[in-house]
């Protein structure tokens, strides 16, 4: 009997010891020990006793060396997240410690200081497992967890929830490229901010819903004239591969075979649009010089009826002497700007290298005319042409061609056309492809997106990602399916849809960052940090003034407030910053400004009226009345001015202004020149600019001298002074 | 009769069980063996400097390229219009003599803050510290063999 006795209190003791040894044998409590080893290692900062006191900047006491070991944890009750991470990484705060191996690195960059960890936590960044105290488990690397840790660079994509875009219904042309948001930049996440312009740019939303992405402005052309616009040879090549015709088509390849180019193409031309091809919109340019000519002339563009403007023989109306005409009207117009010719030339619109190819006659001389009657969302300004300068410019532009013959193709077309079972394919595919996600095309108002749903792509585990063929032999992560399906998007499996759009390595990585951002998480409102910026609810200029502005497209490349793109200075105070001569100038024959850009602004040839609307507009409107302040009003007579502008030349010399601006013959090139300076600028701008540059335009390469006020209004006076 | 039948046996033994429980324990990785070197990642270090030298490029082709040229020679697009050349930054025999604190006055307050001609500006009250800081390790890794290629980072 007490043999039993003895036996089981043994193994209770036996077991008891066990739990002991193990509790004691804990993983978190031998890092904790390896980072007191570490500690008492460090070169110390203040020559005390080795180990003890205190050392700056530290939050959490040092384990000691009675045993005190500790699970240190972050509880969040508005997040209802707990993190231990702390318990193996103690040097996460100290600074100093950030070449030392994990777990006892410091936290790079300055994460940690905006969002301390006390309101943040660890895992609402990070992911992972807060809970456990065992790395493997910790960093979510176990079955069934479904958040594990992300690395270094898609931890940027846990920005989103926080920090997340607002979308304009228009796009602004910024830093080049079209985009649907000005605040797509988010410092720290690089390549996240990359990610959302992509996503924007390229069109991802016209195929995949996202919550957000609604009621945006079509990427592409309406199709419903397309009719009148191409010849019906080119469609059918560039349905087939756009690539071809424009290297920087965001069009997708849908890998289209002949059979199915022709269906489309015969579709897509028999389409009719419900307005006429002529609208009444387009008047005469009010005030313009040509307005005779273009009434006189009116008649020779085909206003009433049908057009004939299919199948035109496009070699019918070139002679040379026009041709040389249209070549020079091309270059004084900078039509570069923004077209690119012959690998040389801006990006905003179609290269022209083969437009010969693609349009017919007539609608590209009634584009000219008037675009927005074809494409009334269309970047395209209205330039004031001449009927003859119209026909001369167009005849130029169709010379450029690639010389194939395409007869053959046109007759298989024309023969395609009569075929009703090819148009109705061709109506089906354009239901299958989703082509309205992009285009207008009538009949086609209140489809929904063809592709799947990406508002919650970042939430889905990886078990419900089809590896398909690829399954075992890539890394079984989200991030690596996201990444291979950006890069071939058929290659899962052979009856998948997405169509080919070509990313390099470095746009899908920032791609798929950005789409594993799309948790649909909800945050709490009090973590929510949107960008600040102006209501997008604000009128645009009214008025004549908005008309004209609205006809030139300016906000392509100009800002006013918070409208508008950034490829030109902002117009927000413009009429506080230059004198209205040097505007009404500048409107009649743009000139260089800065030598070191390549963009000029495009030659309108606009009327005197209408450019009397628009310098007054500036000048009276576009002001700032700090700008404004009459600084001539505190100097008093012209010798305190003469003084002052002594003052200001001799700074001049002395900051080293003409190492960047030009006054005379001599100095740099980089600033705008300084000759005649008091002829274009206002000196009460003059003096703001000088006084903090990067106020108002916050890269520019202008710096900031640290002016006093009176320095500043020195030079000032000296520059306004700069009027010969 | 047993060996825990006696009662000093059996006081010596649960003495000594009573011992064996109060034991720590060898737990814990890397504990106790690690010597100060362990602990420091060369790796990331190099990481680290990498990082500090992609920033630093982007800063100098925008802000210094256009003078000191692309490869910091001082042949830039604009060094022909100045009167004083552009420092020659990737000239190892003359940059080894220039201090840590001279580059970043030079930087912050500019040229003539150390008596040389006002052509070069001051950038402190437009560039953060930490921006000067990856400036000037991108410049004093200008000229060293192959310049550390930015595109290399990835």
């Amino acid at each position: 009997m007490y043999q039993w006795f003895a036996i089981l209190s043994l193994a209770v003791l036996v077991s008891f010891e066990a739990t002991v040894m193990w509790d004691s044998r804990r993983e978190w409590k031998g890092w904790q020990r390896a980072f007191e080893t570490l500690e008492g290692s460090l070169p110390l900062a203040n020559g005390t006793a080795k180990g003890k006191g205190d050392s700056g900047g530290r939050t959490k006491r040092r384990p000691d060396r009675n045993g005190a070991y500790e699970i240190r944890q972050i509880v969040l009750d508005p997040l209802g997240r707990i993190d231990r991470c702390p318990t193996c990484h103690l040097g996460i705060d100290r600074s100093e410690l950030a070449g030392v191996r994990q777990p006892f690195r410091s936290h790079p960059g300055p994460f940690l200081s905006q969002h301390p960890p006390e309101r943040f936590g660890c895992t609402s960044c990070h992911r992972g497992q807060g809970m456990a105290t065992r790395a493997l488990a910790a960093h979510g690397r176990v079955e069934d967890w479904p958040e594990p840790l992300w690395t270094a660079l898609y931890v940027q994509a846990s920005c989103e929830k926080c920090h997340p875009i607002s979308l304009l219904r228009e796009p602004v042309f910024l830093q080049g490229r079209k985009l649907f948001s000005r605040y797509n930049d988010l410092e720290g996440a690089p390549l996240l901010s990359e990610g959302r312009k992509l996503f924007q740019e390229r069109g991802c939303w016209a195929c995949h819903k996202v919550e957000g992405y609604r009621g945006l402005e079509k990427l592409g052309p309406p199709l419903s004239r397309i009719r009148e616009k191409v010849r019906p040879a080119w469609l059918l090549q560039w349905l087939k591969d756009p690539r071809a015709y424009l290297p920087r088509t965001i069009m997708p390849n849908f890998g289209l075979n002949q059979q199915q180019a022709m269906a489309l193409t015969s579709y897509l031309l028999t389409l009719e649009s419900a307005t006429p091809s002529v609208t009444p919109s387009a008047l005469p340019y009010p005030g313009s010089a040509s307005l005779k000519t273009v009434a006189g002339g009116a008649a020779s563009i085909e206003i009433q009826g049908k057009p004939r403007l299919e199948n035109e023989p496009s070699g019918a109306h070139l002679d040379e002497a026009a041709s040389e005409r249209g070549s020079q009207i091309f270059r004084r117009s900078r039509c570069v700007s923004c077209h690119s010719l012959d690998g040389r030339g801006g990006l905003l619109g179609p290269a022209l290298d083969q437009i010969g190819d693609k349009v017919n006659r007539a609608w590209l001389i009634r584009w000219i005319y008037d675009p927005r009657s074809y494409y009334p969302s269309s970047h395209m300004p209205r330039f004031r042409f001449s009927q003859e300068e119209r026909e001369d410019l167009v005849g130029y532009l169709l010379g450029k061609r690639s010389g194939e013959e395409s007869t053959r193709e046109e007759e298989l077309i024309n023969m395609a056309r009569k075929d009703r079972e090819l148009i109705r394919e061709g109506r089906r595919l354009v239901k299958e492809l989703g082509c309205f996600g992009c285009h207008e095309i009538p009949g086609f108002d209140r489809e929904t997106e063809v592709g799947p749903e990406l508002t919650r792509f970042g939430g889905k585990r990886v078990e419900e990602l089809d590896f398909g063929k690829l399954a075992g032999k890539i890394g079984f992560t989200p991030q690596a399916w996201t990444l291979k399906k950006l890069q071939a998007p058929r290659v899962f499996r052979g009856t998948l849809k997405m169509p080919d759009s070509p990313l390099s390595t470095e746009e899908a990585g920032a791609l798929s960052v950005y789409l594993v951002s799309l948790t649909g998480e909800q945050v709490p409102a009090a973590y929510l940090h949107r960008k600040k910026g102006r209501s997008s609810e604000e009128l645009p200029p009214q008025g004549a003034f908005g008309r004209l502005l609205r006809d030139l497209r300016c906000f392509t490349c100009h800002s006013i407030g918070e409208k508008g793109g950034d490829l030109a200075p902002a117009l927000s105070i413009e009429g506080s910053q230059v004198t209205e001569e040097w505007l009404s100038e500048f409107f009649r024959r743009p000139n260089f400004l800065r030598p070191i850009l390549t963009a000029r602004m495009p030659v309108f040839n606009l009327s005197p009226g209408e450019i009397r609307t628009l310098a007054e507009y500036m000048r009276v409107v576009l002001v700032d009345d700090k700008v404004d302040q009459d600084l001539d009003g505190t100097l008093e007579g012209g010798k305190e001015r003469s003084r002052m502008s002594g003052e200001g030349a001799q700074m001049y010399e002395r900051l080293g202004c003409r190492g960047c601006h030009q006054v005379g013959l001599s100095g740099g090139s980089i600033g705008p020149e300084m000759t005649r300076v008091g002829a274009r600028l206002k000196e009460g701008w003059i003096f703001q600019w000088l006084k903090s540059p990067q106020r108002y335009r916050p890269r520019s390469l202008q710096p900031d001298y640290g002016l006093s006020d009176h320095e500043a209004r020195a030079l000032a006076v000296y520059l306004a002074n700069l009027k010969q | 009769m047993m060996f825990w039948e006696s009662k000093p046996q059996r006081r010596r033994l649960l003495f000594l069980l009573l011992l064996a429980t109060l034991s720590p324990g060898c737990g814990g990785p890397e504990a106790g063996d690690a010597s100060p070197g362990f602990f420091m990642d060369k790796g990331q270090l190099e990481a680290q400097r990498a990082e500090k030298i992609h920033r630093g490029e982007g800063l100098y082709r925008y802000y210094c390229l256009l003078c000191h040229g692309e490869e910091g020679r001082g042949d830039g697009y604009n060094a022909s219009t100045l009167e004083v050349p552009p420092r020659d930054l990737a000239d190892q025999s003359f940059m080894r003599k220039v201090s840590e604190e001279q580059l970043y006055s030079v930087v912050a307050r500019g040229s003539s803050a150390i008596g040389k001609s006002p052509l070069c500006p001051p950038w402190g009250r437009v560039l953060k510290e930490e921006e000067i800081r990856d400036l000037i390790v991108y410049v004093r890794n200008l000229g060293r063999g192959a310049p550390f290629s930015a595109q290399g980072l990835n």
